[in-house]
């Protein structure tokens, strides 16, 4: 190398690489980008599947209706009776939409506020060494598999509660229970994450005024940190919506609309409902062959359950980016 | 603080009342956040004892446990307590059981893909591709070992698959032991070597050398006739014995206070052993388990004490290794792409907004897009291992990129800039500085979502797996079955050897195997972040 | 070309002050003049580096404002000025190194070797194969002590004689012989000078032309930073080095030509090392060298 003189000439420097290298670097480019661009083309395979099916569907069961695709399409959104297997069909969404509410709202009485309150005492009460342990902990819930929590649900929290309630086999009441458990890592997580966000600061100001730790952590913190709190609630919302084994195994296939009538409004919880994820792999499992309306109907159920869920998981993206902002 | 007559109000604690209010909320979050993890362990302790049917021995039986195996090891652990030889207790028995449960996973892969099939890949892929490694530079033709080590391999496993009929015929001619020494042994063997040149690591020379060892003295006891064929032990000791001797080695080198540490195995062990012997020897039955080795090799049954998970197990190990060769090279590169090479364009946003979302959908919809894409229009068929496999990989896709752009994000910026400033080009930095550091991250969160995937059910009904699956798949287009589905399956009955029996079992095996997946998945990254 | 070449020996002083790496707090013109007449270079005139009107952006804000600079070819030239000076910035652009960075924006040129860098038909990567870098904080790869060094030779395709560029390499950054017989351990287990040594040895394996320096030894004890400082000198008798310091005395110690960036990006003195510090023509830069002001 000392051998090299530095001649300095202009021209004798290489201002490029060899072509050759050059190209084979962009060939391995193309080849990731077309990895990543695969998670589009993902996204866009399940919209396409769940809109043209979903049409055809619709289109089979306005034949049944023998009215318009306009008339199918509203006597699924509006419909109140869900029979699809024996004549004659039914395919309305609504009593489906009602197990899927009865089973979230019940799910997030038991989610919400266990979450928070992990959430509350991982931010500001638990020492490191507890944290070091409950945070993993709290994050195991979400990896059990879901056909076990409706194993739990079924086999040991329905003979249990059955003891003190009037229970059928089949209820809602534990499916919701496990379900709610299954999520509180969702809520915890995020909105430890928010309260964990909220800058040093504003609890030393909030002390400084003479305040007791409670006072801080729910009339300083909790409220500097709502959006992330409200944007956890509705992820746990979204992720409870699209929950299928629990529901399936623990709350039974019977598709009933909602009692809106307030004294009676526990008895929604006591009873079989089915949810519409449930009535998926009811029509997954009744159909093998393929072909009939119960068949398509699956996308119809899959359109709106990912509508749904798409539209709250970007309303919480969104409040989540808000309040990142804040600070 | 004291003050002699006068009462200041801010002299002592607060009033009462605000303490108290204090403490009770205090205790109520720590009871919110502890609730759930409650009732989980409640729950499990329940499954657990029907499973084992513990509560219908016999007090003798307890007795004998007692005195067997509780009470030593009990002793020994209060003997090691605080030392660093409890430290070495607890990575040598989990190390070992890992060990177990990787050869285990050994045996079952091995099933699936017959020797011969692996040494024809193995000797058309592999070898010309670390052979193009090793030389590919070499060659004036060719501009870089990477084109060539693409070319060698894609080649060879397409010949591979054309001629897999005579080609394995041929390989049949061999023992499926010396095939197994040859193609995956010493490969193993001399890899880890290779990879752990320049540590100095005694361990992994020992390790090599325990695995091609015992290998040739299996094969040797099949030659002789005192093993049958011994395709599934030599396998499993490829599978066990690897890691088992780096972690006892590890666990002898941390000195001599520390080595008492590796009695906790013989411990555990001896105390097993000497339950069974004099149980046995007392004419007290063991405990009706649920849990038995039957129940791994026999397949679903119409009545209870028959039923077992061979066909599932099978069924879903066959599902990771489609999972894994298909979603983990295209999780990687994505993840690769959005970090280093991404440039802030729409297109970039796109995909980065779109992952997120995609992490939200409920898996019943990936399971409908299994259906009408992967199993209709692509034509694998409905319910097929290869339906399956890829249904699920695309769920647990976005979560194998999330984890390794957090993996690739965690690598220093520092060594990228040092390597841009020597002149390597961005493919040169990843491939030399940036993925081997990422590395252990990446396979971690690999690993962790597989797991995810093993539990998943939901996705395989809809791509309409049959739930009444009674034997093991044996090819990519044979029926899928997975563990999960057949606990499905299994707990519509109502009779309750099945409800509390079958199902407590195959619901305590899956939790086991997935502990053992995040267990090794958090070990991984420890022992190889250390380094 | 060679007749560009000329050898010019600077009235010497020779005293040990090289090797005193105590960082004097008050400090007077005269101290730093004495610094920095005690280098003997040989020296060559040839401009090497030209910057004609550079301004760097980052977003909106501008980092460097209209520099020009003519940096000679084997010598050392100092860029010094408070933090936050720009600086770094400008040193980076050389070799572009700040393409990495997404909002960051050049105007105007940087000539090396009469080429404008920022050329369309001029590849970064190439560039920096002729232009080295050496970091603040030394940067080793967690590899073995060999494979950093040969990692330049390895992505560049320098791949014959591979061992003895790699020795050859270290112990011109005077390396060798304390770690003779472990270039298989980790560079990361050596003492934050010898990292560094070692990353001046990796950069210049690969026989740049340039090396780069960001305040190479300022994470660096008195004693590891004398060591660099030596090496420094060494070293510009074969590469024109580039480097930033915040420390003027080593500036004085090391540097041929110095040039003074105040804050805004502004470059306000550029000249011979000896200029600057004997008799500076702007009153901010005197302000800023005997410590009246940044």
């Amino acid at each position: 190398m000392e051998g090299i003189p530095m001649s300095g000439d202009v021209s004798q420097r290489e201002w490029q690489r060899p072509e050759a290298k050059v190209r084979k670097e962009r060939i391995y480019e193309y080849v990731l980008l077309g990895c990543a661009t695969l998670t589009v083309a993902i996204t866009i395979g399940i919209i396409f599947t769940l809109f043209s099916d979903a049409v055809y569907f619709f289109q089979e069961y306005a034949g049944l209706l023998e009215g318009s695709t306009a008339d199918a399409v509203r006597e699924f959104v509006a419909g109140k009776e869900w029979v699809p297997t024996i004549e004659p069909y039914s395919y309305g969404l609504l009593p489906l939409l009602s197990g899927t509410i009865v089973i979230t709202v019940a799910a997030a009485a038991v989610a919400l506020p266990c979450g928070l309150g992990a959430a509350i005492y991982l931010s500001e009460y638990a020492r490191p060494t507890t944290r070091a342990y409950l945070k993993p902990a709290l994050e195991v819930l979400a990896g059990v598999p879901t056909i076990v929590y409706g194993y739990f649900a079924l086999a040991y929290v329905t003979p249990f509660l059955d003891r003190f309630l009037d229970l059928s086999t089949f209820n809602a009441l534990s499916a919701s229970i496990m379900m709610g458990i299954m999520i509180i890592p969702m809520v915890s997580s995020i909105s430890e994450d928010a309260m964990s966000a909220v800058p040093d600061s504003l609890r030393a100001a909030g002390y400084g005024l003479g305040a007791t730790k409670f006072d801080v952590s729910t009339r300083v913190v909790v409220p500097a940190a709502f959006s992330g709190i409200v944007s956890s609630f509705i992820l746990a919302f979204s992720r409870a919506i699209g929950e299928t084994m629990i529901v399936t195994v623990a709350a039974g296939q019977n598709p009933k609309m909602l009692i809106l009538d307030p004294t009676r409004l526990d008895e929604n919880l006591y009873d079989s409902v089915q949810t519409i994820t449930s009535a998926m792999v009811q029509a997954a499992g009744s159909d093998t062959a393929g072909g009939t309306p119960v068949f398509w109907s699956m996308f119809a159920l899959g359109l709106a359950l990912f509508v749904v869920t798409f539209v709250m998981n970007v309303i919480a993206d969104v409040i989540q980016r808000r309040y990142r902002e804040a600070y | 603080m004291g003050t002699k007559t006068q009462e200041h109000e801010w002299v002592g604690r607060s009033n009462a009342l605000t303490k108290l209010r204090g403490g009770a909320f205090k205790y109520a979050c720590l009871g919110t956040a502890l609730f759930g993890i409650v009732t989980l362990l409640v729950l499990l302790a329940y499954v657990t004892l029907d499973a084992i049917e513990l509560q219908e021995a016999e007090p003798i039986w307890f007795a004998i446990l007692g005195v067997t195996f509780v009470l030593p090891v009990a002793l020994f652990g209060w003997y090691v307590w605080g030392t660093p030889a409890a430290d070495v207790a607890k990575t040598s028995v989990g190390g070992v059981l890992l060990a177990a449960g990787l050869g285990g996973f050994f045996i079952v892969a091995f099933t699936i893909i017959t020797p011969h099939v692996w040494a024809a890949y193995v000797v058309f892929a592999v070898f010309p591709a670390i052979a193009a490694v090793r030389y590919g530079d070499r060659l004036p033709a060719i501009d870089g070992s990477g084109p060539a080590v693409m070319a060698t391999v894609t080649l060879g496993a397409i010949v591979a698959t054309v001629f897999l009929e005579p080609i394995t015929a041929i390989f049949a001619m061999a023992k499926p032991w010396l095939l197994y020494l040859l193609t995956l042994a010493i490969p193993t063997a001399t890899a880890l070597i290779w990879w752990s040149r320049t540590r100095e690591d005694r361990a992994a020379t020992i390790a090599a050398a325990a695995t091609v060892g015992g290998t040739i003295a299996l094969g040797l006891l099949v030659e002789v006739g005192v093993l049958e064929t011994g395709g599934a032990p030599i396998v499993f000791l490829i599978g066990f014995v690897l890691p088992a001797t780096i972690v006892l080695a590890h666990g002898y080198r941390r000195g001599p206070e520390a080595r008492a540490g590796l009695l906790a195995l013989p411990t555990l062990v001896g105390g097993v052993v000497a339950l069974v012997a004099v149980a046995w020897a007392q004419g007290v039955p063991m405990p009706n388990s649920w849990i038995r080795p039957e129940f791994y090799l026999e397949g679903p049954s119409r009545t209870p004490e028959n039923a077992g998970l061979y066909p599932p197990i099978v069924g879903s190990v066959f599902m990771l290794i489609v999972m894994v060769v298909a979603v983990f090279p295209l999780g990687v590169g994505a993840a690769i792409y959005l970090e280093e090479y991404a440039p802030n364009n729409r297109l970039t946003r796109l995909i980065r907004i779109n992952l997120t979302n995609l992490a939200g959908v409920p898996s019943v919809v990936y399971g409908l897009l299994g259906l009408a894409i992967i199993a209709r229009h692509f034509g694998l068929g409905r319910g097929t291992v290869i339906t399956a496999g890829l249904t699920v990989g695309l769920l647990v896709l976005p979560i194998v990129i999330i984890a390794s752009q957090e993996a690739i994000r965690s690598v220093p910026d520092s060594v990228r800039e040092a390597s841009y400033g020597m002149g390597a080009s961005r493919w040169q930095t990843t491939r030399e500085v940036v993925l081997p550091e990422a590395f252990p991250g990446i396979l971690t969160g690999t690993i962790l979502a597989l797991g995810r995937a093993i539990g998943e059910t939901a996705p395989l009904i809809m791509i309409g797996a049959s739930t009444s699956v009674s034997s093991a798949p044996t090819e990519l287009f044979g029926n899928a079955t997975a563990m999960p589905l057949q606990i499905f399956s299994w707990q519509s009955r109502v009779q309750p050897d099945f409800r509390y029996g079958v199902v407590a079992a195959g619901v305590i095996t899956l939790l086991v195997i997935l502990l053992g997946m995040n267990a090794a998945a958090i070990i991984l990254r420890n022992r190889l972040e250390k380094r | 070309m060679s007749d560009n070449h000329q050898t010019t020996t600077d009235a010497q002083t020779p005293t040990g002050d090289d090797s005193d790496p105590i960082v004097n707090v008050s400090r007077s013109l005269e101290d730093l003049s004495k610094e920095a007449t005690t280098r003997t270079t040989s020296r060559s005139d040839r401009t090497l580096i030209e910057t004609r009107d550079l301004d760097v952006y980052y977003g909106d804000e501008r980092a460097i404002s209209s520099v020009d600079v003519e940096i000679p070819e084997r010598q050392v030239t100092a860029l010094i000025g408070p933090s936050g000076c720009g600086k770094s910035t400008f040193l980076r652009c050389i070799n572009r190194m700040n393409d990495r960075i997404d909002v960051c924006r050049v105007e105007g040129q940087v000539e090396f070797d009469g080429k404008n860098v920022y050329d369309e038909d001029v590849d970064p990567v190439a560039l920096r194969r002729e232009i080295g870098i050496v970091f603040q904080q030394p940067n080793p790869f967690p590899k073995s002590i060999y494979d950093n060094v040969a990692f330049g030779l390895r992505v560049q395709g320098l791949d014959d004689e591979v061992d003895e560029r790699v020795h050859r390499a270290l112990e011109r950054a005077a390396l060798l012989e304390e770690i003779e017989g472990r270039l298989d351990e980790s560079g990361l287990e050596l003492s934050g000078g010898q990292q560094q040594r070692l990353c001046i040895a990796r950069a210049i394996a690969t026989d740049p032309d340039v090396i780069l320096m960001d305040e190479p030894a300022s994470a660096l004890d008195p004693i590891a930073t004398s060591r660099i400082e030596d090496l420094i000198d060494e070293l510009s008798e074969e590469y024109t080095v580039v480097i930033v310091t915040h420390n003027m005395q080593q500036a004085a110690r090391i540097s041929d030509k110095t040039a003074v960036f105040l804050t805004g990006g502004e470059l306000v003195e550029f000249d011979d090392t000896d200029k600057i510090f004997e008799n500076p023509e702007h009153q901010r830069v005197e302000d800023y060298i005997t410590g009246k002001f940044g």
